[in-house]
């Protein structure tokens, strides 16, 4: 075999290589069309101690640690009564895939004669992510506290009630609710009771419970995640705590207090007196040079 | 070492009246410089909105640019005095533009620190009001203090060159010029006590700005690891400061040399061995800056708490700071690595190029210490829209900062012009060096 022959047949390989590996580059490159996502929806109720209301919804998509929220997602959120669909808003995701929608107190659900309410959420979908939907079925559930002494002991009672579609109160039998206080940046659990066929449940409020200045405390009853009911909050204060005073006192050591700590300030002070004798030791070094002209 | 042949005379062109190019050249980079106080006065007008700092990111590019320029500063002010005090012959060409590295560089950076400020008319508080306790006081203190020592220092190196320069009557220099070199030499005549005398200044301020230089870079240090943020909150911070001044303040020096070099031929006094010296000096600051930024990141990613991990997460993200991260891992670590730890790599023109990869590298380091902790704050803000919880550069925040880099350039323009950018005394007295003074003298000497 020639030389030239040689030369083009190793040239020739080596673009082929080359070809060849761009092409995978390319290939490897290339956008699969992906299948759309699979898409989760969980939609919850809560109303609050004021009796506002709030729906929030998650979208939620992947699994493990590709598990991600559906942002910019339009879920239509309705309510159906007697066979027909009505409307209650047109909401969008946010970059957590997450929506809330607020409803004050005065706003009336479509109810039935129990006072049920149904209300469905729908996401459509799109090109990435396939459609979904979640409904819950839920009634108006309110509290009411009695605060009672017996024998020097306090009790609490707390009333579950429901309401139905013309505001009449139907206490509610073997709901299970958790009593608390409201601390400053969260609720301390107090103890859990279950109402008897009265809607009533009742707990022993222990007399050392640490209050604010004038012993008040704030009693908080609970329901979380109910399948009928939802979330449910209410609050009630009673004076039944034992006074505590949070007066603050100067913190010591902290550069935030008024004066500064004395070697602070001997260190300060000694360093520039240090710093500015030297300064001032080379300039008078300068004059002498200067009357030796 | 060789004596170096010197005079004043080889600076006469550079010293003599300004040609056309250089008044072309002054009126650039002050028409820069001057858009720059245009759009400071927008922010003053318009107030911070129009900059990238919102509720989040208190700080953002003025704060990174500030403590670039001490940092630049405080190198310089570290090298000028090291040189003198250690009788270093071979670093005496350097001298005076370290000298003028760290006057400039504080007289453009200290500045930027004000620009954050909400309220600049109320500046005066700082002083009036001020508490030792801050450490913003710590800084106003040790910055005035170190701007008044380095410039009585520069000004230290310069009383011989002036009174060479007035005793030079064949030089074509305005009258007024002629007049300030006679006032600035003090009546210099280069007698045994006029030189006993000036030596011994030069040799205590010398003494005091290194200190003094270390403790001001280690108090803006403070500004940070006093404050209980992700990524601040670090005991390694002020020698980590202190070691990054000195690494960014070599490189510098290393792109100013070459500079001056090529523009005003200084060839015969900035020589291979200087590029070679210097470079062997960054190859050794790279590594320790590798080893205190390895411990740094270490520390941090060995802790992980939830916001310390998301800020490395963020540091590592391309869709955060993972471009800025990896532009100072390679301009910092490796290409100096790489091109100046093999002999076949080194050349002065590599040395410089690498060292202003390594000066843009500790910008950037400087930005990813101010920014991306702030925007990851142990307690979220409530409005997490990405413009109030993200911070961005504004066009006024570029202008300005531009414009301080011009103002740096302009400041040695216009000294270089005023007396020669090589200490001609120095330089022409390096083979007569005494030795270093003996701090702590032992019995038997």
């Amino acid at each position: 075999m020639n030389s030239q022959i040689k030369t083009y047949i190793k040239y020739s390989s080596s673009v082929l290589t080359l070809v060849l590996g761009l092409f995978t580059l390319i290939c490897s490159y290339t956008p699969v069309i992906a299948a759309k996502e699979r898409v989760r929806m969980k939609l919850y109720f809560s109303k609050n101690d004021a009796g506002e209301r709030m729906f929030s919804i998650a979208l939620t998509a992947g699994s493990g640690k590709n598990m991600h929220g559906v942002k910019n997602g339009e879920v239509l959120l309705t309510s159906t009564l007697n066979d027909s669909t009505i409307n209650l808003a047109t909401l969008e995701t946010d970059t957590l895939g997450e929506v809330k929608l607020y409803l004050d107190a005065e706003y009336i659900l479509p109810m039935d004669e129990a006072g049920i309410t149904i209300i469905e959420a729908t996401y459509e979908g799109n090109d990435d992510y396939r459609s979904a939907s979640s409904d819950i079925e839920i009634s108006d559930l309110d509290f009411e506290f009695m605060f009672e002494v017996e024998d020097s002991v306090k009790y609490l009672k707390v009333l579950a009630n429901r309401i139905d579609k013309e505001g009449n109160k139907i206490p509610v039998e073997e709901l299970e609710i958790n009593i608390g206080i409201q601390r400053l940046y969260s609720i301390l659990p107090l103890d859990k009771v279950e109402t008897d066929e009265d809607g009533i449940g009742v707990l022993e409020v222990p007399d050392n419970l640490p209050g604010d200045a004038e012993g008040v405390l704030t009693f908080v009853a609970r329901i979380e995640d109910h399948d009928e009911f939802g979330t449910v909050l209410k609050k009630a204060s009673n004076a039944w705590g034992t006074p505590v005073s949070y007066e603050v006192k100067p913190l010591p050591r902290q550069l935030f207090t008024d004066e500064a700590p004395l070697w602070m300030i001997a260190s300060v002070c000694i360093i520039l007196v240090g710093a500015w004798y030297h300064f001032f030791l080379s300039i008078s070094k300068l004059m002498k040079l200067k009357k030796a002209a | 070492m060789e004596p170096i042949n010197i005079s004043i005379k080889d600076f006469r062109n550079s010293l003599e009246t300004p040609s056309t190019t250089w008044y072309l050249w002054v009126i650039i980079l002050t028409g820069i410089s001057l858009f720059g106080m245009y759009a400071l006065g927008r922010q003053i007008i318009d107030g911070q909105i129009i900059t990238g700092m919102r509720d989040n990111a208190v700080w953002g590019i003025y704060t990174a640019n500030f403590i670039f320029f001490m940092g630049l500063s405080y190198a310089g002010a570290l090298i000028s005095s090291a040189g003198q005090l250690l009788r270093i012959r071979w670093i005496k060409p350097l001298l005076r533009m370290a000298e003028l590295l760290t006057v400039s560089s504080l007289i453009v950076g200290a500045p930027f620190i004000l620009f954050c400020l909400g309220r600049l008319d109320r500046i005066h508080y700082l002083f009036i009001y001020g508490r030792i306790q801050s450490p913003i006081t710590w800084d106003v203190i040790a910055i005035s203090t170190d701007l008044v020592f380095c410039i009585a220092f520069l000004y230290f190196t310069h009383i011989r060159d002036f009174a060479k320069l007035r005793d030079y009557p064949e030089l074509q220099v305005a009258p007024w010029r002629k007049k300030m070199y006679k006032f600035l030499a003090l009546g210099y005549k280069g007698t045994p006590e006029q030189k006993k005398y000036l030596h011994q200044a030069h040799d205590i301020m010398a003494a005091i700005i290194i200190p003094t230089a270390v403790i001001a870079y280690s108090l803006l240090s403070l500004l940070f690891s006093m404050s209980l943020k992700p990524g601040w909150h670090s005991t390694i911070f002020s020698p980590y400061f202190v070691v990054t001044a000195g690494y960014s303040g070599v490189a510098i020096l290393v792109v100013i040399m070459w500079i001056y070099r090529k523009t005003n031929h200084l060839e015969k006094y900035i020589t291979n061995l200087h590029f070679n010296y210097l470079a062997f000096g960054l190859v050794l600051l790279t590594f320790i800056y590798a080893y205190f930024s390895f411990s740094e990141y270490l520390t941090d990613w060995y802790n992980q708490t939830k916001t310390l991990s998301l800020l490395l997460d963020k540091l590592f993200d391309f869709n955060h700071f993972a471009w800025l991260s990896i532009l100072h891992i390679v301009f910092a670590f490796v290409v100096p690595i790489i091109v100046l730890g093999f002999p076949w790599f080194r050349s002065i023109n590599s040395v410089t190029l690498v060292s202003l990869f390594v000066v843009i590298a500790l910008w950037v380091k400087r930005y990813l210490i101010v920014v991306p902790p702030l925007e990851t704050p142990f307690i979220p803000i409530q409005d997490i829209r990405p413009e109030y919880a993200e911070y961005s550069i504004s066009w006024v925040e570029g202008s300005l900062s531009i414009a301080g880099i011009t103002l740096m350039i302009l400041i040695f323009t216009v000294a270089s012009k005023i007396a020669p950018i090589i200490p001609v005394s120095e330089v022409a007295d390096a083979h007569n060096l005494e030795k270093p003074k003996l701090l702590f003298k032992t019995k038997g000497e």
